[in-house]
């Protein structure tokens, strides 16, 4: 289908146009009392944007064949022509399943101020888990259900991480953060040693789980094994697909948490400790009990992750779990925002969709000297080019937006609510 | 016995390195109180330029116009430490003196973003597949003792020797020059230091210089081989071992310079004899022990004397 250019423009004016209005609508009064900011939509924008997510969500897998419109599945499309493509899903997955871990890492670091560079060990716990509680592990002969492992793995992940919350009481800052590369080490030296379990880097094990829900007796879906998967009056659907639901399902359901965590008196104590430690206590906010429990809640997400991530893959090496991986989570939640939920999942998306997004630039790097399309050569290849993007990002989001995507989000609806006037 | 001697030497060949890294940690420390995750990246892109300036074994043919001077590496050591120093003074007055003041977590993400970099430029112009000098001293090595005495390697001693002569030097410009007094009353109290006509921003440079300076040499002796437990090789995994410069710095103290090089010295004797007896002890804790080891050792230290051995002790006012 091809649109003349006029009315190509009148739509994208009238888009931007209908974007102004709704965010200018209330975003000009300032907050007045607790009732307003604990709205659930603060603006008509705010309204409209859940509806597209909503929408994006449901059928950016398949398009919209769910209300006779279209095929199951185009393959080759970008985003703006519903639905995505293969490679494009699969970003998406790992977008989600970055966004769990980055959620929990927010709250740990934005939120409660407690630096923390061992994420990635709590990540490789929930992956191994699922080994044993989704594979290994049968009760009267069958596995355990796939939402069940993946909890287990939570609730893992959560135990594991508040062991540290004793030592977050001793040590702050810089210390915090030296500690935490031990746990990162510690996960990679048990990984690679427990062959028996993990197999460890030569034949790493690749019978991870995929995840079946039985939503209706006798019709189990499979997330994974294509080929038993029933969905939609007998349309099958691609593990990619069932994934990106099922993992941006898990990242509503994290956010939510996420938010009424921060809306509550356990959030309040959290940013109170961030803020000033030794006045929080004094005020009578419990330092270890905060503490450790916000270790705790971060490392039930980074174990959610962990567990997706592994089941998603099917395989896992010691060797992914590395301290750069880590590092990756951390970054997420400066570019996203450092103590924002919609900044982590900003963030995630940003990070996880760099290497795609700079393989659609390959017409114009290809004439770039010292290009090279082998991967295994010294040159700018597109994973180098990824990493040196990903730095230079990093460096530029904290020198200039240090409040990250969500910051920058919040700026322009300001300017938006004043236009044409600054402020 | 001979195996403990042996391993001995080696670890305090391997410390002395680990004291450069410490040192070159506690400088900046003191002067920005940075913590520089960078080091590792620093210290491999150290090595990668002596590589420039030393070229690759003679007789090797690689096509990689970054190398035409093939100096005489000790030459090139002197002259890669100048470069890097240079580069050490670029960072810090473009990206590092931005941070000033800012939370922790900010200038930690600086160091680790600049180590990304870094990394992505070094796999970008070298690749990521090691390389090898051209080592006037080799695998050389002296026997004490027999056959089965102890065998002690030239670039273990030529290290040992740069180490001590560094930390002399070191000491005497810390304690006597201008600079270096400059440099602690900078750490000590700031204002009063621009009150007495000295600039925050050269200290800081130096500071930086100097680390660089330092990591690059930790650099260089690693890929010639020193400390037994390295592969003779420039390749990106160099890295790792300025991430062992954090026990040593926990263990001395992180403001202490003289706690660094102790602090060095023992994590590098410690984790080489936990290299030499893994045979023994893989069994019960598994492969590559080693370089666990000094971690572990941070911790028990961090929450038994979180000061080290000659910090200053942390006091928090309400």
């Amino acid at each position: 289908m091809k649109l003349p250019i006029a009315t190509l423009v009148v739509l994208a004016l009238s888009v931007v146009g209908l974007a102004v209005w709704a965010l200018r609508d209330r975003a000009a009064a300032p907050v007045s009392g607790y009732a307003e900011e604990h709205r659930r939509f603060k603006t008509v924008g705010s309204k409209i944007g859940l509806f597209a997510g909503v929408l994006l969500f449901i059928s950016a897998p398949v398009g919209f064949s769910w209300i006779g419109i279209g095929k199951v599945h185009l393959p080759n499309q970008l985003i703006p022509g519903l639905p995505m493509s293969d490679s494009w899903l699969t970003v998406g997955v790992f977008a989600a399943i970055y966004a769990i871990g980055a959620i929990g890492l927010n709250l740990l670091i934005g939120n409660t101020g407690q630096i923390s560079l061992g994420h990635s060990g709590f990540i490789c716990l929930g992956a191994y888990s699922t080994g044993y509680f989704g594979q290994d592990l049968t009760i009267g002969g069958k596995h355990i259900p796939g939402l069940l492992w993946i909890l287990i793995a939570g609730i893992l992940g959560a135990l594991l991480s508040a062991a540290i919350g004793p030592f977050a009481l001793r040590l702050r800052g810089n210390y915090l953060a030296m500690v935490s590369l031990l746990l990162v080490f510690l996960a990679q030296h048990i990984a690679l040693n427990w062959v028996s379990f993990t197999g460890g880097d030569v034949e790493p094990r690749t019978d991870l789980p995929g995840v079946t829900l039985t939503l209706w007796p006798g019709k189990p879906i499979q997330f994974r094994d294509a080929g038993d998967a029933i969905f939609f009056n007998d349309y099958f659907l691609k593990p990619v697909q069932g994934y990106f639901w099922l993992c941006w399902g898990i990242v509503a359901v994290a956010a939510i948490v996420g938010r009424n965590l921060l809306r509550s008196r356990q959030g309040r104590a959290m940013m109170a400790v961030r803020d000033r430690d030794l006045s929080a206590e004094v005020i009578g906010v419990r330092q270890m009990y905060t503490k450790t429990s916000a270790f705790a809640i971060s490392g039930a997400f980074a174990g959610i992750a962990g567990a997706l991530y592994a089941s998603y893959l099917g395989t896992v090496q010691p060797a992914s779990f590395a301290l750069d991986f880590s590092i990756l989570f951390v970054a997420m939640i400066v570019i996203g925002g450092v103590g924002s939920i919609q900044g982590s999942i900003l963030g995630a998306i940003a990070i996880a969709a760099l290497l795609d997004v700079i393989k659609l630039t390959e017409p114009i790097l290809s004439k770039i000297p010292g290009y090279q399309a082998d991967p295994a050569k010294p040159g700018l290849t597109f994973s180098v080019l990824n990493q040196l993007l990903y730095g230079v990002l990093l460096i530029l989001f904290l020198m200039f937006f240090p409040r990250g995507f969500a910051g920058l989000w919040q700026r322009l609806r300001r300017a938006l609510a004043g236009w044409p006037f600054a402020g | 016995m001979t195996q403990f001697l042996n391993a001995l030497v080696g670890g305090i060949a391997l410390g002395a390195i680990y004291a450069l890294i410490a040192l070159g940690f506690v400088i900046v420390y003191r002067s920005t109180h940075i913590l520089n995750f960078a080091q590792g990246a620093i210290l491999t892109l150290g090595a990668y330029v002596v590589y420039v300036f030393a070229g690759p074994v003679k007789g090797t043919n690689f096509a990689n116009p970054w190398h035409a001077f093939r100096l005489n590496y000790f030459v090139a050591i002197v002259l890669a430490l100048i470069v890097m120093a240079a580069f050490g003074w670029f960072l810090e007055s473009l990206v590092i003196r931005r941070f000033k003041g800012q939370p922790v977590f900010a200038m930690i993400m600086a160091t680790l973003g600049i180590g990304i970099i870094l990394a992505a430029l070094k796999s970008w112009i070298w690749g990521t597949s090691p390389v090898n000098l051209d080592l006037p001293l080799g695998d050389k090595r002296i026997r004490i003792g027999g056959l089965n005495g102890i065998a002690v390697n030239y670039i273990d001693i030529f290290t040992v020797c740069v180490v001590a002569s560094i930390a002399v030097l070191f000491f005497f410009v810390f304690q006597r020059s201008r600079l270096g007094t400059a440099m602690r009353a900078t750490a000590a109290d700031q204002e009063a230091a621009i009150a007495q006509g000295i600039s925050p921003s050269v200290i800081f440079g130096a500071s930086w210089a100097l680390s660089c300076a330092l990591a690059t040499l930790a650099g260089v002796l690693l890929a010639s081989g020193a400390g037994s437990i390295t592969a003779a090789q420039v390749s990106p995994s160099l890295g790792a071992f300025a991430l062992v410069g954090f026990p040593a710095i926990v263990l001395g103290g992180v403001d202490s310079p003289e706690g660094a090089i102790l602090g060095g010295l023992i994590i590098g004797i410690v984790q080489t004899l936990a290299a030499s007896y893994e045979p023994k002890i893989s069994q019960y804790v598994g492969v590559s022990f080693w370089q666990l080891v000094p971690f572990l050792l941070m911790i028990v230290i961090l929450l038994f004397r979180p000061s080290g051995l000659f910090g200053t002790k942390e006091v928090r006012r309400v």
